[in-house]
This record gives structure tokens, C-alpha cells and sequence, in this order.
């Protein structure tokens, strides 16, 4: 039904990206080559100094794999139930003018909810780094 | 720029979500009230003077909507319905709360729970409930049993001395989380299937050639199956016990109540609204759902030593008894409400009653730990025995005559066997309610302590005996309102 | 354009590793992120439906979801970490206590 192989091709070929593509894939070529050829000719010393993290020329102090204090948890949860529910305002925002003012109204009282739940959570101290 | 959009909000709309506004401002006040106030007994009276205001609130709000003829009416954009059916069950839920706040505080503070905590995320799961029995599209039945539900996710872990809450709240969060998923699939699958999610339009498509369509049928057995296991019923009961058990005594009795009756006001409204005609593709599916429920149910309930593991599976097997209403006409229909509004004031008496036996931060676990209990409180103990026998299904109460209607109408629409199954296993059912009863009534060897009882509690107890008492000596004048209801929701 | 098939058919997909994820891993964390991936195999089958009949219900069903789903993750979360606090683990075979 669907005829990928010439729908794929013709569309790469006639398409404005064409030359894009060209340079994407000699771009990796030759990234991708100068590598290749050095794992064949590099030489290879490793040793303690070498192997150790980077981090700004300031020496590592502890592994980066370690626990996180609960407090970024609550921060983190708070982002996400605050960040996602502007989402719901894409629409009314799209449509603003010809909602009027009712719908301005309408998304006044769910902003209105939601800022009751921030400060419920500021006051309760889940905002409090310290 | 463009034409002006107007907002699908007819006058009229608002009185008609009026329970719904209630419970959310009083869930609002509670935050309030916890924000403004730093003494403790300040936050508590203002707690229970705003939860008692807001569930006062919900029910005359509810008693103030002009039903008219008595047909359906949609409102918000055809989002909700308003109607008898509705009204019936806001005064279910307004009851509930209304009984929680008076009957649960105790239970709450033995827990060392915070009242103004627990009553506001209480009060948001009761306005999902409020939304079950309205939901007129898939979208909204979605949104309603996810804002049931969460709240009550936390509160199950929310007891910070309980070794087993959190346990509790995780498997009530991965089980209940997963029923939202595959609910949420089915109407993806449904709406596919149809180009709808409106119930009056599914309706239309399903009895007109629907059956065709894998993706409706499949679509309706997924979101039967989500709906069976917000009410518990096998095979998508395994959460009750140990969520039940888990949990502090408080939720559970909200989760017996109110959780379960919404899900089956949601269930009703689905399988026998205007949808009723889908309800032919899964009947075998919801016939097995019954028979199972009926049966794991009550023998699980006879194995246990646990007066909350105990309710729990009884309350699975009262789940089929009532879901098995649904399989016969709109008389079955009927005896399905009326059984979910006996089984709702029974479970909230007896749940009331459990909560004030312990002592200290103890609660009494197992039927032994209620042996003598008539000897030493034979009030509260007569009280006990009236719910206890209601849910047994034991003349005088209302819940032999919701027994009644239901096997009855099984039996008119041809499902004799069924009928059967469910009058022998409600002879189990009198086994182990009644091993409760000759624990309290005939033996006396035990010592079972009661936390002081306020006056509000014993009235609040006593009307709810009566009312099932009431139901039993004279079911006439509930059955006339829940057939007018059930009329309403076609 | 490729047939919604294809589209369903990614989104069953999803929601069976979603499922098969939640029954067979051990880690708390994995369970959420398998939940996550059922909620949005959903949101997927919406959209697919959505183009199909030419409406736009499944885009708004799929912009609840997403907020429903934010608000699970949630609780989800802040079960595992009051769990975590308790038991010292993230493996559901820990929450032993309630049983029979």
C-alpha cells in the first residue's frame, strides 16, 4: 500500500534539506573517521591523574553516584504538579481575546485554586532550603 | 479577532454543581484554616465547624435542584448531569461526610493524624465522589475516580506512627494506579472505536452496530474492568484486604463507604444510563465478576481472624451482591442503588462503632479482642449488633430487604442460578457476622475498653441505626424515591 | 502518510511493556516510570484517534492526562521516599508486612 522505499527516497532527494543531509553525513564521516584512524595510531598511557574527574581543575572530593537529601524530592514535586498544570492554560491562551472576559473569569478561579496549594506548601515550609 | 467564544455555562448550572462547590471551598477553608491558626484546639474547632457547615452545604444545595419531570438534564457543556440520581447520591455522600467528621475524629487522633489535614484531603476525595454520580462523558468519569482516588492515596499512608500504612498506601498506589490506566486505555480504545466519548452518543453508536467494532468491545472491557476494581470486586479485589488492613481505621471506613459507592454510582450510571445497550457485549464478563465476588468474598471473610480484614471481604462480597442488580432490568437497577445505600449506612455504623473500641493509641484487631464487649458497653454493643445483622442480610434490617429486591429481580430476569449462588452465600455471610455478635453478646471473658463517646456521636450512631432499621420495617417510601431515580438516569 | 495503525500499534506496544513492567520489575522507581508509560501509551491512542476522526477531544483528553499523570507521579513519589525513609529501600519486596 504504502511504498516506502521510493516515498523515502524521493522525498530526501527532492526535498530542500537535501544538501543538509550531505553535510550532515560527512560531517559524521569525517568526525567519525579521525577517530577510527586514531585508535589505530594514538598512543595510550593511562594512569591515575589522567583517569580522574574532571571538574574545573578542582580536585574531586566524593563519587558523584550519592544520595540526594530529601529536600530536592519536595522541590522536585512541586516543580512538576506547578510546571504541568500550565499546560491546561495553552488553550485559554491561544483563544484569549475571544473567550472575553468569562473566560477570563473561569481561568482566574483555577489559578486562583492552584495558588491557594503554593501557599499552602510555602507556609507549611516545603519552600525552606534551610 | 474571531467571533467571541460564549462559555458553555447555562444559568442554573452552578445550583446543579452546588455540592460539588461546597465540599471544594470547605476543602479550600480547611488549607485556610490550617494557614491562619497556630493553636492547636483553635484549628480543630474551626475544622470541624467548617466541615459540618460544608457538608450541611452539600446536601440542601443538593435538595435545592429542580429536577422538573424528572428527566435528565445536561449541564456544563453536556460535561455532567443533573438529576434525581444525582440528588440521591449527593445525600449519600453529604451523610457521609457528614458522619465521618463526627465519627472518625477520635480514630484520627489515636492515629496522631492532624483532623485539618485529614478532613481537607478527605473533603478533595469527596468531591471526586460527588462527581462519579454526575459524569455524562468518559473524560469526566476519568477525572472524577482520579480525584476520588489520589487524595486517598496519601491518607492511607498518612498515619505517621503506623508500622503498615505506608506498605498500605504503596500497594493502594500501584494497584489503583494501574486500574486508572488500563480505565484510561479503554476509553482511548472507545472513543477509537466510535468518534465519541459521550454517553448519549456511545450510547447511539453501540446500538446501532457497534458489536462490530473490536476496539468498543474492547474498550468496554477495560473500562469494566477499571470500575471493578475502584469497587473491589474479584478478580480486581486483591488491594482490599491488605489496603483495609494497612491503613489507619479512619480511611478505611471511607474507603468502605464512600470510594465504594462511588465507583458503583459510576458503574451504575455507565451500565445502565444510556449506555445501557453495551451492557449486553460484557454481560457474561460481568456475570463471572458477580459469581466470583459472591463467592471469594464470603469464604474469605469466614478465614478471618481480623475484624478489618473481616470487612473487607465482605465488603467485596457485597460488592457482587449489588453489582448483580445491574444484569436485570431497571427494577434490578433499582435494588442495585437501594443496596448501595443500605450497605453505605450499615458499613459507616459499624466502622463507627470499631473506632471506638481500643485503648490508647490501640485499636481492638481481632473478634476476640471483642469478646465481653456487651457486658461492659451494651449500648454501643446493641448498636454494633443492628449494623452487623444489616450486613448479614437479617430480618428486621434493611439489608435483608436489599437481599430481597436483588435476588428478586435476578430471579425475574432469568438468572436463577445466580440467585442461588447469592442466598448461599449470604448463609456464609451470617456465619462470620454473627461470630462478631456471639463474641460481644455470649462470651465474657475479655475486657474491651471504649474511647468516651461525644453526644454527637451517639446521635449520629443512633440515627443511622434507625435508618436502617427503617429501611427494613419500611423500604417503601426509598424504593418509590430510588425507582424514580433510576428512571431518570435512561 | 503512514497508516494510525502504525500509531496504535506503538501505543499497545507501550502499554504492554508499561504493564509487563509494573508486574515483573522489583524496583519502586521502574513500577512509577511503567506506570507513567501505560498513562501515556493512552495519550498516544488519543491522539492517533484524534487525527483519525477529525476532531479535537482526544487532544483535549490528552492534556488532562498529562496533568492527571504529573499529579500521580507525585504521590507516587512522595510514597516511595516516605517507604524509603522506613525501610531504607526502594524494593517492593521490602513491603512484606501485610499479608494473608
Amino acid at each position: 500500500m504504502v511504498r516506502y522505499p521510493s516515498a523515502v527516497l524521493s522525498f530526501l532527494v527532492m526535498s530542500e534539506f537535501f544538501p543538509i543531509g550531505i553535510l550532515f553525513f560527512f560531517a559524521c564521516a569525517v568526525a567519525g573517521g579521525i577517530l577510527f584512524v586514531d585508535s589505530f595510531f594514538g598512543e595510550r598511557r593511562p594512569n591515575a591523574v589522567k583517569g580522574s574527574t574532571y571538574e574545573c581543575g578542582i580536585e574531586t572530593k566524593v563519587d558523584a553516584r550519592r544520595r540526594f537529601h530529601v529536600r530536592y524530592f519536595v522541590v522536585a514535586l512541586l516543580f512538576i504538579l506547578f510546571d504541568v498544570e500550565v499546560a491546561l492554560l495553552y488553550p485559554w491562551a491561544v483563544l484569549f481575546r475571544r473567550l472575553g472576559v468569562e473566560g477570563f473569569i473561569m481561568v482566574g478561579i483555577f489559578m486562583a485554586l492552584i495558588v491557594d496549594g503554593l501557599v499552602y506548601a510555602w507556609k507549611k515550609g516545603a519552600l525552606e532550603w534551610e | 479577532m474571531g467571533t467571541p467564544i460564549p462559555l458553555p455555562i447555562m444559568p442554573g448550572d452552578l445550583t446543579a454543581i452546588g455540592p460539588l462547590l461546597a465540599v471544594v471551598i470547605a476543602a479550600a477553608g480547611f488549607l485556610a484554616v490550617d494557614m491562619a491558626f497556630t493553636r492547636e484546639e483553635l484549628k480543630n474547632r474551626w475544622t470541624f465547624i467548617i466541615g459540618i457547615i460544608g457538608a450541611a452545604l452539600a446536601a440542601v444545595t443538593a435538595l435545592m435542584l429542580d429536577i422538573g419531570t424528572g428527566e435528565s438534564r445536561l449541564i456544563l457543556g453536556e460535561a455532567l448531569y443533573a438529576d434525581l440520581y444525582t440528588v440521591f447520591f449527593d445525600l449519600l455522600f453529604a451523610l457521609l461526610m457528614g458522619a465521618s467528621l463526627v465519627l472518625s475524629w477520635t480514630a484520627v487522633e489515636r492515629a496522631r493524624m492532624k483532623p485539618v489535614e485529614f478532613y481537607s484531603l478527605a473533603a478533595f476525595s469527596f468531591a471526586g465522589m460527588f462527581l462519579t454520580s454526575r459524569a455524562a462523558d468518559l473524560l469526566s468519569l476519568f477525572l472524577a475516580i482520579e480525584l476520588l482516588s489520589m487524595p486517598l492515596y496519601v491518607l492511607a499512608g498518612f498515619a505517621t506512627t503506623s508500622k503498615t500504612g505506608r506498605e498500605a498506601a504503596l500497594k493502594y498506589f500501584v494497584l489503583g494506579s494501574v486500574a486508572s490506566a488500563i480505565l484510561l486505555f479503554g476509553i482511548a480504545l472507545m472513543y477509537g472505536g466510535t468518534g465519541s466519548i459521550d454517553y448519549v452518543e456511545l450510547g447511539a453508536q453501540v446500538s446501532s452496530g457497534g458489536r462490530d467494532s473490536p476496539l468498543v468491545l474492547a474498550g468496554l472491557a477495560l473500562i469494566l474492568a477499571g470500575l471493578a476494581f475502584k469497587v473491589g470486586a474479584v478478580p480486581f479485589h486483591m488491594w482490599t484486604p491488605d489496603v483495609y488492613e494497612g491503613s489507619p481505621t479512619a480511611v478505611t471506613a471511607l474507603m468502605a463507604t464512600g470510594v465504594k459507592a462511588a465507583g458503583l454510582a459510576a458503574a451504575i450510571r455507565f451500565l445502565a444510563g444510556p449506555m445501557a445497550a453495551a451492557l449486553s457485549y460484557v454481560s457474561v464478563m460481568l456475570w463471572w465478576i458477580v459469581a466470583l465476588s459472591m463467592v471469594v468474598g464470603n469464604a474469605g471473610a469466614m478465614l478471618q481472624s481480623n475484624v478489618k480484614r473481616l470487612l473487607a471481604y465482605s465488603s467485596i462480597a457485597h460488592a457482587g451482591y449489588i453489582l448483580m442488580g445491574l444484569l436485570g432490568d431497571s427494577l434490578g437497577t433499582a435494588a442495585a442503588v437501594y443496596y448501595t445505600a443500605v450497605y453505605v449506612l450499615s458499613v459507616a455504623g459499624a466502622f463507627g462503632v470499631v473506632q471506638y473500641f481500643g485503648d490508647g493509641d490501640r485499636e481492638l484487631e481481632t473478634v476476640d479482642d471483642f469478646n465481653g464487649a456487651a457486658k461492659r458497653h451494651p449500648w454501643i454493643s446493641l448498636l454494633f449488633t443492628i449494623f452487623l445483622l444489616s450486613l448479614a442480610g437479617i430480618p428486621p434490617t434493611g439489608g435483608f430487604v436489599a437481599k430481597f429486591f436483588v435476588f428478586g429481580s435476578a430471579i425475574q430476569t432469568g438468572h436463577i442460578g445466580l440467585a442461588l449462588l447469592g442466598v448461599l452465600t449470604s448463609v456464609i455471610g451470617i456465619y462470620y457476622y454473627l461470630r462478631l455478635v456471639i463474641a460481644m453478646w455470649m462470651k465474657d471473658e475479655g475486657r474491651p475498653v471504649l474511647a468516651e463517646l461525644s453526644p454527637t456521636s451517639w446521635v449520629v450512631l443512633g440515627l443511622l441505626a434507625a435508618s436502617v432499621l427503617a429501611l427494613g420495617c419500611m423500604p417503601g417510601w426509598l424504593w418509590l424515591i430510588v425507582q424514580s431515580a433510576v428512571v431518570s438516569l435512561v | 502518510m503512514p497508516a494510525p495503525l502504525e500509531y496504535l500499534a506503538v501505543s499497545c506496544i507501550l502499554f504492554g511493556i508499561g504493564i509487563a513492567g509494573v508486574l515483573t520489575r522489583r524496583n519502586l522507581l521502574v513500577i512509577l516510570m511503567s506506570i507513567e508509560l501505560m498513562l501515556n501509551s493512552a495519550n498516544l491512542a488519543f491522539l492517533t484517534f484524534s487525527r483519525l476522526h477529525g476532531q479535537l477531544h482526544g487532544q483535549v483528553i490528552a492534556i488532562f492526562v498529562m496533568t492527571v499523570a504529573a499529579a500521580e507521579a507525585a504521590i507516587g513519589l512522595a510514597i516511595v521516599v516516605a517507604l524509603f525513609r522506613q525501610t531504607g529501600s526502594v524494593r517492593i519486596d521490602e513491603a512484606t508486612r501485610l499479608r494473608g
